[in-house]
């Protein structure tokens, strides 16, 4: 008893100096911190509420305002008061967990329905911004969606509010209390649901009040009601003074408020939302953003990600297809037709179900003896026929032979940067050619047993008949209205056929979904089909192909053309244009493309991520910009564009070593630091001072010693006089003699010379 | 009390940047842009307007409480005795609507006598048409004057970026005089054996209060001023005519210990002993270092104790034979008062001039 009433008075008395102390006991008048916890806790409920409120009103869930309001303010105002004693805190706390878990077994349906209620709002509300369908829908169990919301959000407001009061009550801190609260906003306003300004103002307001607190200081909690405090420089602080933060902050909460209100009148929120425009950057995440809404985290992961979806045969066990629109191939061509010029890479014969496999059809049934009658028909002189010559380089695409169709080559495959040529014979809409071959009718008729019944009854519901034409225009129909085309349909759940699952539940898909379903979907109508996988390089891109100079166009090109001589193109294929469709057998034509991928319905943006927009800018588009700068160079003017990817890059690189090399010598200096006895550190230090203040005082060069530079620094008025001689000694000590400095030496002339630096840093 | 207007200050405000703050508002204001030209969203726009404007009006705001603001420093009295506390004020006067929750008062306090001191700052806020009070209760544990100097004041913007700094140099000082106190008995013994050395010092002829003329005695004169020697020789009694007895009844030489605490000491002592000694009547001459001074009341005391403080603790090339050297009349007798050993003391010392 008698240590802890010494202890005490001990820590009464400050010494300032060796001859006055600071009677700490007596700092002025003491205050009750009550004042400043309500202040706090109202704090809090500002931001809680503005938030909540925010992301209520932004998905435009109905709720009763007065009741969240209520309970918020209650929560953030009782648990900030809990902080005013340790024992209260730590028994309120524990009580809060129990009230927290009760109300929890107690309400579970009203704040599990109520949370559902609001996610699905919103993503109602995210399926009118995308243009999607099929989006999750989760189950509320509470028909009463205003009750349910109303409690589900005032629990997730306490929560909340224990949160912010843990964030702001000891050390006021509002990085953290903004990142969450506006992290928590981002999604609606993204979707263009923004939230109400009563409740933006709302949290605005709170943020930013708790800027300006913190920036001032004077706002850790402490335990005492003490008035001042004596930190650890010795510097005596105000803690609290209810008058003043009464004026600051409302002196702050006006300004903040005058501010959004000449906003609100100058700008109303509904003008301007309708002249909002959509970023590139925005536009680059969009995908991503579709992804999280659509298939929830698991959208960031399990994609395809360059080759469209391509995969050789394989099916489902993605969520989506990630395009990057790089070069999968260059094709070297001339365009001859109006059609989809169609590189073929995979022939599905017989469908695994389950496995969602689809087996590569036997080579006996996949003899190009199409292309050898073409040929036949082109050497004989047949009118329609014709001859070309396709040169093919793979730059990133899966390796294997890319056939144009009526190909005589069927095995060449192209390694990464090889170029391989294939000559064909293409037929021609106005060319009727009978193609006389025979087929294994009961082998390209085949349906799985487990894919039979789903695809009977989608036959039946859809009413499928006629001819095979008839079908196959029924079946493009069908697709096209009834089942949407998207890249990001979701995984084939486990155990479930990639095939029965598109048709019977997914109903949404991309090409290899149609073309799967529709191959098997022939079949059931009695037409022999075939899943194939490739690119389709439309007419649009063949006359986006660059032209390639100094070719001539009968070596590429013989005979009938629909669209006259033209010349050899160079096209870059990416994976968006990988593609499946499928084979139907014709009786006279043999095997002729159905392509029944419906147009998509999502908007049609060729969606550039943040890398392609950077290296764009470094110099993407290298030849069409090369050949705008030969343009350029022809007119006389220059073109920087070429240089700019070198300067940008040298800058980068030079930003980069230097930022390590600095990284680096900082390190080096630091370790030599902390390894160095305490009279080397003091002088590093001095040295480091000097040379900081060198820069300001250029006079403090010239001086030579530790005399004439601490005089010099006293007379700039960096070092008290009275400092002066103890602080020469003591560096003089540490510089000169073969005696340590003491701990407390080397702490005097931190704080009474590098002190200030500290101080004005902070 | 002191009181100054800035601008009446003369010397120039000195805007100092808190850079961390600067670059770490500038990565938040960068967030916000790039936030606001990601979402093109109106809460997004509302933030960065926010962010845009209110530092431009806590500038303004820093800049009128710069210019209007007054400070005052007060003390709760001139004179204290050592170990007591007293009270030093400050008070901010600002006239504007303003208002700063954070000023940091640059206080210098030092001990003039033994040269030590420091810098401390007081923070303050400053409420807007009204006054801000800071009182502070300092203990001083040494003698000597304590000086308190509001140095500079630092207003800080409520964003935090940047203080305005505004010179200033007014001061207060206290006199800390050492604490009253009885001598102890074997002290006062000791002053009185002086005393009583030095009447037998006068019928040796040594008595340190010199003597004038010799005459016939003449009823009440003092026993202790009959010369008795020369009374025997002469067969009627004669005494001692003094130049003036109150004028020079004892002098004490004061000499600093090595250190503060021994100086403490040894002014108590001397403080002390001259108390007692203007109760008793007795006219004393100090004699220091740095000067002398008659001492025949308490406001004798008081001044003399603070020329002594003016003096300083260090004691130059002047030794003790030196000062009373340079006195009109030698000194032959005379009580030091300085530290022995252990304890301050006060010794009777002969001193063949």
């Amino acid at each position: 008893m008698m240590f802890k009433k010494k202890k005490k008075n001990e820590s009464e008395a400050l010494v300032l100096f060796d001859g006055l102390k600071l009677d700490t006991q007596y700092c002025g008048r003491k205050e009750k911190r009550l004042w400043t916890l309500i202040i706090k806790g109202f704090l809090v409920y500002l931001i809680c509420a503005g938030c909540i409120g925010s992301i209520l009103s932004a998905a435009g869930t109905p709720y009763s305002a007065a009741l969240l309001h209520v309970v918020l303010f209650l929560s953030a105002i009782g648990f900030s008061c809990l902080y005013y004693r340790k024992l209260v805190e730590n028994i309120g706390g524990l009580l809060v967990l129990v009230l927290l878990f009760v109300l929890a077994v107690q309400l579970y349906p009203y704040i599990n329905s109520g949370f559902y209620a609001v996610l699905n709002d919103l993503n109602e509300h995210a399926s009118d911004y995308f243009g999607m369908t099929g989006i999750r829908v989760f189950a509320e169990r509470i028909n009463n969606r205003r009750a349910a919301a109303t409690i589900s959000m005032a629990y997730l407001g306490i929560i909340g509010c224990i949160i912010l009061n843990m964030l702001l009550v000891r050390k006021m801190r509002y990085a953290c209390a903004a990142g969450l609260s506006l992290c928590l906003l981002l999604f609606p306003i993204y979707i263009k649901r923004e939230p109400d300004v009563f409740y933006g103002g709302m949290l605005l307001l709170g943020l930013a009040l708790t800027f300006v607190w913190h920036r001032s200081g004077h706002f850790e909690k402490q335990d005492t009601d003490a008035e001042y405090q004596v930190d650890k420089k010795h510097n005596i602080r105000f803690v609290y003074y209810k008058k003043a933060l009464a004026y600051f902050l409302l002196q702050t909460a006006a300004w903040v408020m005058v501010i959004i209100t000449a906003v609100v009148l100058v700008c109303p929120k509904e003008t301007y939302l309708e002249e909002q425009k959509i970023s590139d950057l925005k536009l680059s995440t969009r995908g991503t953003v579709e992804n999280l809404v659509l298939l929830g985290l698991s959208g960031f992961i399990n994609r395809y990600e360059s080759t469209g979806g391509m995969n050789s045969g394989r099916l489902g066990g993605v969520s989506s297809v990630n395009l990057d629109y790089n070069t999968d191939l260059k094709v070297r061509m001339t365009p001859y037709t109006y059609q989809t010029f169609y590189l073929k890479f995979f022939t599905g014969g017989d469908y695994l179900p389950y496995g969602n496999i689809w087996r590569s059809a036997p080579q006996e049934q996949n003899q190009p003896k199409e292309a050898l009658q073409l040929r036949q028909a082109f050497r004989d002189g047949y009118e329609t026929s014709a001859k070309g010559i396709a040169e093919i380089e793979n730059i990133s695409a899966i390796i294997g032979p890319y056939l144009p169709y009526y190909s005589t080559d069927t095995g060449t495959a192209g390694l990464y940067q090889e170029t391989v040529s294939y000559t064909y014979y293409p037929r021609l809409s106005a060319n009727t050619l009978p193609i006389t071959q025979e087929i294994d009718m009961e082998y390209w008729l085949n349906i799985p047993q487990d894919n039979y019944e789903v695809i009977a009854a989608f036959c039946e519901e859809a009413g499928f008949s006629g001819s095979r034409e008839e079908i196959i225009a029924q079946v493009k129909a069908y697709y096209q209205k009834e089942i949407p085309y998207t890249l990001r349909p979701g995984a084939t759940p486990r155990n479930r056929d990639f095939i029965n699952y598109f048709l019977e539940h997914n109903r949404k898909g991309y090409c290899a979904h149609f073309a799967s379903a529709a191959t098997l979907i022939f079949r059931y109508l009695g037409i022999p089909a075939r899943y194939v996988e490739g690119y389709a390089v439309s007419y649009d891109e063949q006359l986006e192909g660059r032209l390639v100079q100094d070719a001539v166009y009968e070596d590429y090109y013989e005979g009938y053309s629909e669209l006259g001589e033209t010349a050899l193109v160079e096209v870059e294929v990416t994976d968006a244009d990988a593609h499946a469709w499928v084979e139907v057998y014709d009786e006279n034509l043999g095997w002729v493309i159905v392509d029944v991928t419906p147009y998509s319905t999502e908007e049609e943006t060729r969606r550039v991520d943040f890398w392609s927009m950077f290296l764009n800018f470094l110099g993407g588009e290298e030849e069409a910009e090369n050949e705008a700068g030969q343009e350029m160079q022809e007119a006389g003017e220059f073109d920087f564009k070429p240089y700019r990817r070198v300067v940008v890059l040298t800058l980068l690189v030079t930003a980069a070593a230097a930022g390590l090399f600095l990284l680096l010598w900082q390190m080096l200096r630091v370790i030599r630091y902390c390894r160095s006895c305490l009279n080397d550190k003091l002088i590093m230090s001095y040295q480091n001072y000097l040379h900081k203040k060198a820069g300001k005082y250029r006079q403090l060069k010239e001086k030579l010693n530790y005399r004439e530079q601490i005089s010099y620094l006293v007379e700039a008025g960096l070092l008290s006089e009275m400092h002066q001689e103890q602080v020469i000694h003591i560096l003089e000590k540490a510089g000169f003699s073969n005696q340590s400095i003491t701990p407390q030496e080397f702490r005097f002339v931190k704080t009474k010379l590098f002190g200030r630096i500290q101080r004005s840093k902070k | 009390m002191n009181s100054l207007k800035t601008e009446e200050n003369g010397k120039k405000k000195i805007v100092r940047p808190h850079m961390g703050r600067i670059v770490f508002f500038i990565l938040l204001y960068g967030a916000s842009l790039f936030f606001y030209f990601f979402l093109y969203g109106y809460l997004s726009l509302l933030i960065l307007i926010l962010l845009t404007a209110l530092p431009v009006i806590s500038l303004v705001s820093v800049w009128f409480l710069a210019r209007f603001c007054e400070v005052r420093l007060t003390v709760s009295g001139t004179d204290i005795i050592r170990g007591e506390p007293f009270l030093t004020g400050i008070l901010i006067k600002n006239p504007t609507v303003f208002t700063t929750f954070h000023v940091g008062v640059k206080l210098q306090a030092e001990n003039t006598f033994y040269r030590t001191g420091t810098e401390v700052f007081v923070s303050m806020p400053m409420v807007p048409r009204g006054e801000s009070r800071s009182e502070l209760s300092f203990v001083p544990d040494r003698n000597g004057i304590v000086k308190i100097k509001v140095a500079e004041i630092q207003i800080l913007d409520f964003c935090g970026l940047i203080s305005v700094v505004l010179p200033f140099s007014f001061e207060q000082s206290v006199n800390v005089l050492p604490e009253k106190e009885e001598l102890e008995e074997a002290q006062k013994a000791g002053i009185y054996a002086g005393m009583a050395d030095n009447e037998e010092d006068v019928s040796k002829g040594n008595d340190f209060a010199d003597t004038s003329n010799i005459r016939e005695y003449v009823p009440g004169d003092r026993m202790k001023d009959i010369h008795w020697k020369l009374s025997a020789k002469k067969d009627y009694l004669l005494v001692k005519e003094r130049i003036r007895m109150a004028e020079n009844q004892l002098t004490v030489w004061l000499q600093p210990g090595e250190n503060p605490e021994q100086t403490d000491e040894v002014l108590k002592l001397c403080y002390n002993l001259i108390r007692l000694c203007i109760g008793e009547g007795i006219l004393i001459k100090l004699l220091w270092h740095g000067g002398r001074a008659i001492i025949g009341s308490g406001a004798d005391l008081r001044e003399a104790f603070l020329s002594v403080y003016a003096s300083g603790t260090e004691q130059g090339n002047r030794t003790e034979g030196m000062v009373l050297a340079d006195e009109n009349r030698p000194v032959r007798t005379f009580v030091r008062v300085g530290w022995q050993g252990v304890s301050a003391e006060a010794v009777v010392v002969e001193y063949d001039v």
